[in-house]
């Protein structure tokens, strides 16, 4: 299969997840306990001022019609406004995407930069007491809650050390060096499952690779270890740490939702977070649409790359 | 080093009666800071305003960001609640039925318009009319209203009713520019343009409300700021972490659980006063088992407020048996303790009602872990007394629904009232015939007569003793449950100075100052 073609089947599935997605969501947020009407009409309300809110914001009327013409807008590049602020969801959206972004990117950045080398030594010194070590590191490392390791770190090297700030953003356009600041400490904490993921599925593959016959056949020949791994090893692993990026990207975007309730960060998790509380149904739809669609184009771009890398992807 | 109201000494903790008299007398003996000009006082706060248009606000949270930019008719004195005037430099009850405010003259909103009494009416007659308005039960007995001089307003009532004054004291008597009502429509709900120290210039969805100076302002004696910034920071340990990192200036409404860490934060006031913030079970007694005195007396026997109080408050918050705090001009005093913790008492009230082997009871409580603990304290302090309770929880605003909505779930809710300036608006409010708050809506006879006669006359002590009728009424037929109000506890940087606190809780933070 070319690439053009596994691009047009991927853009193909796009709409029926997005649809899955947002009705589901949608589903659940009516589910839930909880009458958005209420809220809305304040300390003592009477029956008749909650009947009133109700019509006035459209939630009388039926579940499908409500997600139907939610989707209607949606589909014409209007997310609607939220229900508790009037402000539209797109520069909700907007106005907080990029902290979110740049604390996934960081972390990813981190998690990476630190994973696979971890993940290489591991996997070259196989069995011995430095890959146990690391392994028993990257265990660790995966079962250590982000919000524990978040309070740790501001209280070392925030409210101790006073390096880095302990709560809030700033504009990575405006003040890029003081926006990476306030970003450290969230993505370092967000990086500590990362790392250990990246090495452990890096280390298991890359053993498995350096074990198969045609590697022995070249160290047979002569080659030296590090050719052996650079130009072979390595590259025959691609693949599957192409595959682990893009998990570790689904799972940091979800993850941002307690990091920044610890760095009261505003970003997309909070927003979330805060809108689901308050049964903000427009507001969570937005975002969960945003984030369907990042996690479809970050899988789509994988693809793309992976079929780069592997002909055997795009024949398949 | 942390001081307890403002220079009382560390250990001194200020709780309960007195605390806030006792932090205006220290502030007396300690060497004045003198104001000045300048600077922008950082705050955060854990709730994002609900909107910041004062009549379609929902939440008790919003009244600290509408202060620096909206101001009332009419004021409150911060220690006792007792109405002092705003915009309006008087009021007065020509008759029982009509109500006057004399408006200040000179005064201008953000937007350059004159305050005067046309702009009152149209701000009056949308909070009593307008859809979105949650403030129109406060004008339920305002029959019309009249512009009667060019700053004069007067207003026609159905009944007599002086809980109007401290009504407008809320959010019902904010004023903003009916040029900008007319401009903005539902967009009021994001920019507020009154006549206050502060204007509005940014906010930010659940990030932050960022203000400036108003050069026009009315008072100019009275404001020193040069800006200010309120942030929303959720969890009130990461909005502590950033005051004690110095990237706040100032935080509220803090935990008790925090006040240990407060203790050793040597670069932090912290100052702990009794709020109107009360932690209390609404109960439904409409129906069985609470529609027995009985039943709700053993109720209120069965719970050790104290020992409620040590646990979860530290002991910093106010136990009580009654609706009012004790500094509060109305409260009377024979109320705060009605029902000390006696579970033989309550065993033998529920068998005389009936319940000899016991009896189940059903709440609806958060699930905030807070709150858990709460209920789990309840829990086991209510089995001697032979009361099996059950819990089922949710957010407060599901529970709320559940509790108050058309479901009416459960016969008791653990929640949190959060006070209204008026004490009629209070008592109406909780147990008026029909009121929301009022779970199962019935009549408790004697009531509705009291809450008639409380607003009836305008002179205090007479309206003072009406409602002490009233708490004595409620208190014997035990139609709440009463725990403690809540301490309200800030902490702030030592350059920051002029905090007044007040009893209901929510702090009028624009007349501080900094130090440079």
């Amino acid at each position: 299969m070319h690439a053009g073609r596994l691009l047009a089947m991927r853009l193909l599935q796009v709409v029926p997840i997005i649809v899955v997605a947002t009705f589901v969501v949608f589903g659940l947020l009516h589910l839930t306990p909880g009458d958005p009407a209420m809220m809305l009409a304040g300390d003592n309300p009477t029956p008749q001022h909650v009947a009133e809110i109700r019509h006035l914001y459209g939630l009388d009327r039926p579940f499908l019609d409500q997600y139907g013409l939610w989707l209607w807008h949606a589909a014409h590049g209007d997310l609607s406004q939220s229900l508790l602020t009037r402000a539209p969801v797109s520069s909700l959206i907007l106005q907080r995407l990029p902290n979110t972004l740049l604390i996934v990117a960081l972390a990813l950045v981190l998690g990476l930069g630190f994973g696979i080398p971890l993940g290489i030594a591991a996997a070259v010194r196989n069995g011995s007491a430095v890959d146990q070590a690391l392994t028993s590191a990257a265990s660790l490392g995966v079962a250590l809650p982000s919000f524990w390791l978040a309070m740790i770190l501001v209280t070392v090297f925030a409210l101790d050390l006073n390096w880095f700030p302990a709560s809030g953003a700033a504009s990575l356009l405006g003040a890029p060096l003081d926006a990476l600041r306030h970003a450290a400490l969230p993505a370092i904490a967000l990086a500590g499952s990362t790392v250990a993921e990246v090495a452990r599925q890096l280390r298991s593959a890359l053993i498995e690779v350096l074990g198969t016959q045609y590697i022995r056949t070249l160290r047979a020949k002569g080659l030296s270890p590090t050719r052996i791994l650079w130009k072979h090893g390595l590259k025959n692993v691609a693949v599957t740490l192409l595959t682990v990026t893009g998990l570790m990207v689904n799972r940091l975007l979800g993850a941002t939702v307690v990091i920044e309730a610890v760095f009261a960060i505003p970003g997309t998790g909070s927003l979330i977070s805060y809108s689901a509380i308050n049964k903000d149904f427009p507001v969570v739809q937005g975002v969960v649409f945003v984030l369907v669609i990042g996690v479809i184009l970050t899988n789509l771009l994988v693809d793309l790359v992976a079929a780069a890398l592997d002909p055997r992807v795009s024949r398949a | 080093m942390s001081q307890d109201a403002q220079g009382l000494g560390r250990r001194g903790v200020l709780a309960g009666a007195g605390a806030l008299l006792s932090a205006t007398a220290a502030r007396a003996q300690a060497p004045a800071p003198q104001p000045r000009r300048g600077g922008t006082l950082r705050v955060c706060t854990y709730a994002a305003p609900s909107t910041l248009d004062p009549i379609t606000g929902r939440n008790g949270t919003d009244h600290v960001f509408l202060y620096p930019a909206v101001e009332t008719l009419i004021d409150f004195e911060p220690t006792s609640m007792l109405a002092r005037p705003g915009l309006a430099k008087a009021w007065s009850f020509p008759d029982p039925k009509t109500f006057v405010l004399d408006l200040r003259e000179g005064v201008l909103f953000h937007d350059s318009t004159p305050f005067d009494a046309a702009a009152v009416k149209i701000n009056l007659e949308r909070a009593a009319g307008d859809a979105r308005s949650n403030v129109r039960t406060d004008f339920d007995s305002v029959r019309s209203v009249e512009v009667t001089g060019p700053s004069q307003v007067t207003l026609r009532l159905s009944r007599p009713d002086s809980a109007l004054p401290l009504s407008l004291s809320d959010r019902a008597g904010m004023i903003i520019s009916p040029k900008a009502i007319k401009e903005l429509g539902v967009q009021t709900d994001r920019q507020p343009v009154g006549t206050g120290a502060m204007r509005v210039v940014t906010y930010t969805d659940n990030d932050r409300v960022v203000y400036v100076r108003n050069d026009k302002y009315w008072q100019p004696d009275q404001s020193y700021l040069d800006g200010m910034e309120i942030r929303t920071i959720a969890d009130t340990a990461t909005s502590l972490r950033s005051v004690m990192a110095g990237e706040n200036d100032f935080a509220f409404e803090l935990s008790p659980e925090q006040k240990p860490l407060l203790d050793r934060a040597r670069n932090l006031t912290t100052v702990v006063t009794p709020s109107f913030r009360l932690h209390t079970v609404y109960l439904n007694y409409s129906r069985k088992p609470l529609n027995d005195q009985r039943v709700r007396q053993a109720l209120n026997y069965a719970i050790d407020r104290n020992a409620l109080n040590k646990a979860v408050g530290l002991g910093l918050n106010q136990a009580t048996t009654t609706e009012l705090p004790k500094e509060h001009w109305a409260c009377d005093p024979t109320t705060v303790s009605g029902y000390t913790y006696d579970p033989a008492k309550a065993k033998a009230l529920l068998a005389e009602a009936g319940y000899a082997d016991g009896c189940d009871i059903n709440f609806i409580g958060w699930t905030e872990q807070r709150w858990q603990k709460v209920q789990e304290i309840l829990m086991e302090q209510m089995k001697p007394a032979g009361f099996r309770l059950h819990l089922s929880l949710g957010s407060p605003g599901d529970t709320a629904t559940r509790f108050f909505g058309p479901g009416k779930e459960g016969d008791g809710r653990v929640a949190v009232w959060s006070g209204r300036p008026d004490p009629s608006q209070i008592y109406r409010q909780l147990f008026g015939k029909g009121s929301y708050y009022n779970a199962g809506s019935g009549e408790t006879p004697g009531v509705e007569a009291l809450l008639t006669a409380s607003v009836g006359t305008t002179d205090v002590e007479a309206r003072k003793a009406e409602l002490s009728k009233l708490q004595h009424l409620v208190l014997e037929q035990g139609l709440m449950l009463p725990m403690m109000f809540e301490a309200e506890i800030v902490a702030f940087h030592k350059n920051v100075h002029g905090y007044q606190p007040n009893l209901l809780g929510k702090p009028k933070l624009h007349t501080m100052w900094m130090d440079a």
